[in-house]
């Protein structure tokens, strides 16, 4: 294995800023569509209550 | 299982046959990292002892397994495919390695997997390359490369992995492996490697749906261990398979979320399709909605995540990184937090309307799952002579939606083309794995795909 470099190379530059500009666009985009309010801790709590009945307790 | 519990073959016998056929095939498959003879045959033939006696068997009892290499044993530090210098061996076994031993699994080895999971091809440059058991010349995937390699080569019935944005079913359906990533919070964590806390999950990969289904029965369910292990009831999944799927609607999801697909995959998912009607499955068009999203949003957290646990080598020692790793994590590292946030805060509400929307005229949901056969290892190699991007950058769009919004999926084997291994994907509500085993297995028992096996 080939010692890699401790700096960035600098031709991941133009590739690193256009991912991150998608990426941030995504969380715009969700911005746009969401209701203000949710936490984290609210998925978790979504997936069972979105279980089919048959496997509820 | 059958054959041993029944005293027709022994455990030692079966154990010893494996580890035969595995050093052989370590030379060119290179899926283990390494191999516990001793201890199996130990194992072997305390299972053998068990049944002598009338001892009560559970559901694996004496069934050679191997596990990715990133889960803890009590005494061993696993490599999870990288460079990670020296460190302390853990006291305790991961969750999913004490309900494997208590169900009479025997584990004989920890196996093959891309660099930290972050990578889609099963290259490594630490470990060298683990090849497709069909082709060495083609990868395997990843990052789950060594489990799908070994139950691919059917050297074992069956393996453990991991499936953070697709590294079960990509692995699975290149190498010719059933293999699901089950509901988040389904199976527990406690033990394993993370790689991106939100996304994490850990499924098994089988020769066959049966196996498949089995061994997910043993590892789900709550664990004192790990918080996120969801409180939900685990089905006996096995006991379930058989019938017909009269009663069931099967949706096609956009057109099998077909863009650029090979041909003989598009026919291949024609095909299936054909099949499942034929098994009494009514068919329905559906539509993803917020797919592509989701799967942007998918990216944002895994990055932020990988970023954030690979913090301190990141800023210490970046060099023990592979380039393809580093540049991942760079990306993370420059993700505006209140964005990370905002991705994770929207989930709860995109997953709702998805499952209103998808599963309100369907049961499961059938998408395309690679789009083509596994490329050529010369050609995926980050950054190398011969590198082709675009060969891999539609790779995980079909899987990762599904990591995001916490669905359980399936991948089915089901075809070749160029010689090579395909599969197709089917999604469930959550924590419905038992409907994606039973619309699986009835398209295993009209096909023979998994009944194929690669020439040694």
């Amino acid at each position: 294995l080939a010692e890699q470099p401790r700096s960035i190379p600098a031709e991941w530059e133009p590739r690193l800023a256009s991912d991150v500009a998608e990426l941030v666009d995504a969380a715009a985009s969700l911005n746009r569509l969401v209701a203000a309010g949710e936490s984290p801790v609210d998925f978790i709590l979504a997936l069972p209550e979105l279980a089919p009945r048959k496997d509820k307790a | 299982v059958t054959l041993i519990a029944s005293s027709e073959v022994s455990a030692r016998d079966c154990v010893a046959d494996c580890l035969r056929r595995i050093h052989a095939s370590q030379s060119t498959l290179n899926a283990f990292i390494a191999i516990d003879d001793a201890r199996a045959m130990e194992h072997a033939e305390a299972a053998d002892r068990m049944r002598a006696v009338g001892g009560r068997l559970g559901p694996l009892h004496g069934m050679p397994i191997a596990i990715k290499d990133m889960f803890d044993r009590a005494g061993r530090r696993p490599g999870c495919g990288a460079d990670r210098g020296g460190g302390d061996t853990t006291r305790r076994d991961a969750t999913i390695v004490e309900r494997l031993e208590r169900a009479g699994a025997i584990i004989v080895g920890a196996l093959h997997m891309t660099e930290y999971a972050l990578g889609l091809t099963g290259h490594n440059d630490h470990l060298g390359d683990c090849t497709n058991p069909w082709s060495p010349a083609h990868v395997t995937g990843g990052s789950s490369s060594g489990p799908a390699a070994v139950v691919g080569a059917r050297l074992l019935p069956a393996a453990i992995g991991s499936d953070t944005g697709a590294s079960i079913r990509i692995p699975a359906a290149w190498c010719g492996a059933v293999g699901i990533k089950p509901t988040h919070g389904r199976v527990s964590g406690a033990g394993a490697m993370a790689m991106s806390y939100s996304l994490d999950t850990i499924g098994p990969l089988a020769s066959d749906m049966r196996g498949c289904a089995l061994m997910l029965g043993v590892i789900a369910g709550a664990d004192p261990r790990d918080p996120h292990a969801a409180a939900v009831p685990v089905p006996d999944y096995a006991a379930a398979l058989g019938g017909d799927l009269r009663r069931l609607r099967v949706g096609v999801i956009d057109e099998y979320f077909g863009d650029g697909l090979d041909p003989g995959v598009e026919a291949a998912l024609g095909e299936a399709v054909r099949v499942l009607r034929a098994c009494g499955a009514a068919i329905v068009e559906v539509k993803a909605l917020h797919a592509d999203l989701a799967r942007r949003l998918h990216r944002l957290v895994m990055a932020a995540e990988a970023a954030a646990i690979h913090a301190r080598m990141l800023e210490d020692s970046p060099e023990r990184f592979t380039a393809e790793v580093r540049y991942r994590l760079e990306l993370g590292r420059r993700l505006p937090a209140k964005d990370y946030l905002a991705a994770l805060r929207g989930r709860a509400q995109l997953l709702r309307e998805f499952v209103a929307s998808s599963f309100a005229r369907a049961d499961v949901l059938l998408t395309a799952l690679v789009p083509r056969p596994a490329p050529a290892r010369d050609r995926t190699r980050f950054g190398a002579p011969g590198f082709e991007p675009a060969l891999l950058a539609d790779i995980p769009k079909r899987t990762q939606p599904f990591n995001y919004l916490g669905l359980p999926a399936l991948a089915v084997p089901c075809g070749f083309v160029a010689d090579r291994p395909i599969g197709f994907q089917l999604v469930g509500r959550p924590f419905d794995e038992a409907t994606l085993f039973k619309v699986g297995e009835a398209y295993e028992r009209a096909t023979a795909w998994h009944r194929r096996a690669p020439a040694h």
